[in-house]
């Protein structure tokens, strides 16, 4: 076995039931590799990480990886990894969501975990779809797309979660594809090691509910798709906005130096506790005086009695 | 293909290494001095997708009647794309050790 392979192995649950669940081809086997070499180069231990994912194809990975995780309910898992964060700041919280957990059910939290950034690495698997329950469309699903509740197409727009996160405030948003798997190493890495909340945007495939249903063909085709469509954010920039119709813009889109929310809180914490020692010592200095008056006060009563 | 020059694990890299047949494997690649690679596939984790045998850049696997892939590592250059890339692990690439000499290989 090369080193590639023996490196997932080291981080895979190997009590778990292997080969994984997901159909053949699907993308979200191929994020789990990029995931596990993204965490390795970044050289944090084991421990030190939380993968925290919701529900849905996609949140099935963090059963596979031997880190601490906590696998939730579907949309919630930025509350949980939030809960996380806040409680033990050290730790390294990585969370794992779909296109309709992070940004249908779970659209809030996402918005204003950007905004607050909050010191998360935030990986959506965008798959244009709810692939777990049957191909239901998603907020991520494009206009005139088939789903199994878009019959005749689908009516509504669909939102760039990448563009959201930029908008939202959070400070640091990517976007990669499961084809650019290399790539795609290097923006996770990235994002686990910016401070704030860092958003990953991994365009991926469901061949099976979505590609199926609009003619897109089997994992192979769809690959070649993320090929055709993705465009480098050098490359993007100089090219006619006609010329980007249907295509999307891969690499680190924003990346700024904003507050962290974690670390604000922290400065909120230390004010409040020395604000309370204060407060404790302008008290005990009352009681202090309290006690020698009271003693002072006894021992002229006992001199009293004495006479 | 750009995945292939990203993984940073290109032929280009690879000492050369003297042309030698090794026990049961291919005929090697016909220029001499060039690195040999082993082509390994786990039936077991295999979901016969596809997906290696297609982006390929030197076609190296096909896949048979039943969709299972199958490796022909003679033109196999080491570029990593279908380990890097196979959603299930299970295939993996390595250099063929010289046995006269230590060479980089890590498998
Ligand atoms: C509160 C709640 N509502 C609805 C569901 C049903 N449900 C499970 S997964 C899912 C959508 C999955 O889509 P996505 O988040 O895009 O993940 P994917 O399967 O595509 O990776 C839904 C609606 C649920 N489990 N819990
Ligand atoms: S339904 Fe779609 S997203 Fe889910 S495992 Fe199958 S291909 Fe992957
Ligand atoms: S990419 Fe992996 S799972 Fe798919 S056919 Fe090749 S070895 Fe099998
Ligand atoms: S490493 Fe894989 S993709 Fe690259 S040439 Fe060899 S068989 Fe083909
Ligand atoms: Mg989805």
């Amino acid at each position: 076995m090369a080193e590639a392979t023996k490196l997932i192995h080291k981080y895979l649950r190997h009590d778990k039931k292997f080969p994984h669940v997901w159909c053949p081809g699907c993308g979200n086997g191929i994020l789990l590799g990029s995931l596990i070499r993204g965490i390795d180069r970044t050289g944090i231990e084991k421990d030190d990480i939380v993968i925290v994912s919701g529900i849905g194809c996609s949140g099935r990975l963090s059963v596979y990886v031997d880190f601490n995780t906590l696998h939730t309910t579907h949309g919630r898992a930025l509350t949980f990894a939030t809960g996380i964060k806040l409680a033990n700041p050290k730790l390294n919280v990585i969370v794992i969501m779909g296109d309709g957990d992070a940004t249908a059910i779970g659209g809030n939290h996402f918005i204003h975990a950007a905004r607050r950034n909050l010191d998360l690495t935030a990986i959506v698997v965008n798959n244009n779809i709810y692939g777990m329950t049957g191909g239901q469309y998603s907020p991520t699903t494009p206009y005139g797309a088939m789903a199994a509740t878009a019959l005749y197409g689908n009516i509504e727009h669909a939102f760039s979660i990448a563009e959201l996160a930029v908008m939202a405030g959070a400070g640091m948003v990517s976007r990669g594809t499961v084809y650019h798997a290399a790539m795609l190493d290097d923006l996770i890495e990235k994002a686990i090691l910016r401070r704030g909340f860092a958003v990953v945007e991994v365009m991926s495939h469901c061949h099976i509910q979505y590609g199926r249903r609009n003619q897109m063909g089997d994992a192979v085709e769809m690959l070649r798709l993320q090929k055709e469509a993705a465009v480098r954010a050098e490359k993007a920039a100089q090219m006619p906005a006609e010329e980007m119709m249907g295509r999307y813009t891969i690499g680190v889109l924003a990346d700024r130096e904003l507050p962290v929310y974690t670390e604000e809180y922290e400065k909120v914490r230390k004010s409040a506790k020395e604000m309370m020692q204060l407060v404790g010592k302008a008290e005990s200095g009352d009681l202090k005086a309290a006690d020698k008056r009271r003693k002072r006060e006894a021992a002229g009563e006992a001199d009293n009695a004495e006479i | 293909m750009e995945s292939t020059q990203d993984s940073g694990r290109g032929a280009g890299k690879v000492p050369l290494v003297p042309k030698k047949n090794m026990a049961g494997e291919p005929s090697g690649n016909e220029d001499s001095g060039k690195a040999q690679f082993k082509i390994d596939i786990f039936r077991g984790w295999c979901k016969c997708c596809g997906i290696c045998a297609a982006f390929c850049p030197r076609q190296c696997i096909r896949l048979d009647e039943e969709g299972s892939p199958q490796a022909d590592c003679r033109k196999c250059t080491g570029c990593g794309w279908c380990e890097l890339h196979c959603p299930d692990f299970a295939i993996s690439v390595r250099k063929i050790e010289d046995a006269g000499r230590t060479t980089e290989d890590r498998a």
